[in-house]
């Protein structure tokens, strides 16, 4: 990692050279002492980070506050990062634990508000989403999917919404990709049927 | 799940299952010629695979946020804090020590007859200093922040 960190000091601040790095070479740099690479890495991974936590707290709010505690205790413990590894599943597994912790702290009937204070427009283009609704309402789905036990519903939206590999969940998680193959059967599962979808589905076909 | 479901999933054919599993698992065109068929031909498997596209979709256009400069901001401004903490923390033992030779000093400095007893505080304090601007100074890491 020598190398880098003799190129960088070369390139003098550039913060386009550091965009170019890979997450396992910022985190050497921010090691040697260089912050702006550290703020490379919040920059490349604060968007996934924030919409990670907030599929857990469904609160703007919270969101924030869990986003900068991931980060901050990233940077603590950046140090015993095994940089062999991939960086995103450990990031995200530290948002999940910060956020699962904060979430047992809380009273079970905190009121979930959707704070406005660092929202920006939904990314989302209309279009996919009206062309969905045609067939199932968003706000029947969302609430199919709140019913849910919270790890069949996190493991459902890590992989179709977080378009998380199963590896990438089995290490934010810390279970066996079985595991994360049958949760996300069980939560497919209960949705179809919550939705009444799957009328003629691999079950009842039998009948 | 009751009995009853268990039966029906047990009678279930094991295509379907590989077709189901593989389908989740890979995208659709990694489907073995035996499965794309066995697709067109299950009214079960095909429905299985509307439902599982119109729950994918669904999810896929759940709203995402961006994240705003200010949170950008805050977030690094406490990583500053906490880098700022962490050096305060390595400095205060140091200055404790550094205070504690000197009082020592000042105030057995009767009992310090000879002039080696002098000698040796002195060195030791040179010492102390020495470590400490090796510790804080000398850092590699500020070395090479300045650098940059
Ligand atoms: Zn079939």
């Amino acid at each position: 990692m020598n190398w880098i960190i003799d190129q960088v000091s070369h390139q003098t601040q550039n913060r386009d050279y550091l965009r170019d790095l890979s997450d396992q070479e910022l985190i050497a740099l921010t090691l040697a002492g260089n912050d702006r690479s550290f703020e490379m890495l919040v920059r490349r991974h604060q968007k996934q980070v924030y919409n990670f936590v907030y599929q857990m707290t469904r609160n703007h709010d919270e969101s924030a506050d869990m986003t900068q505690e991931t980060f901050l205790k990233v940077y603590r413990a950046l140090g015993s990062f095994d940089r062999e590894r991939e960086f995103k599943p450990w990031l995200l597994r530290i948002a999940r634990n910060s956020t699962l912790n904060q979430i047992r702290r809380q009273k079970p009937d905190a009121s979930l508000d959707d704070g406005e204070i660092y929202i920006k427009e939904p990314s989302t283009g209309e279009d996919a989403s009206r062309r969905v609704e045609e067939n199932l309402s968003r706000a029947a789905f969302e609430k199919a999917l709140s019913d849910l036990p919270d790890s069949q519903r996190d493991t459902f939206l890590y992989k179709y919404h977080q378009d998380l590999s199963y590896q990438e969940i089995s290490e934010i998680m810390g279970i066996s990709i079985s595991s994360i193959k049958s949760l996300l059967f069980r939560a497919r599962d209960s949705l179809r049927k919550r939705l009444s979808l799957g009328e003629s589905g691999l079950v009842e076909e039998q009948e | 799940m009751d009995d009853k479901d268990r039966d029906r999933e047990k009678e279930a054919t094991s295509l379907c299952r590989t077709v189901q599993e593989n389908y989740e698992s890979a995208a659709f065109p990694n489907l073995e010629n035996n499965e794309l068929e066995h697709l067109a031909s299950c009214s079960a498997c095909r429905n299985w695979k509307e439902d599982i596209d119109s729950l994918t979709e669904m999810a896929e256009s759940m709203p995402s946020f961006d994240v705003s400069e200010s949170l950008t901001q805050k977030i690094l401004a406490s990583v500053k804090e906490e880098e700022r903490e962490r050096r305060s923390l390595l400095q205060t033992p140091l200055a404790i020590c550094l205070l504690s030779a000197f009082a020592w000093l000042l105030l057995f400095q009767d009992s310090l007859e000879s002039v080696w007893g002098l000698g040796s505080w002195l060195l030791a304090l040179v010492t102390i200093a020495g470590f400490k601007s090796l510790l804080v100074d000398g850092n590699p890491r500020d070395n090479l922040q300045k650098s940059l």
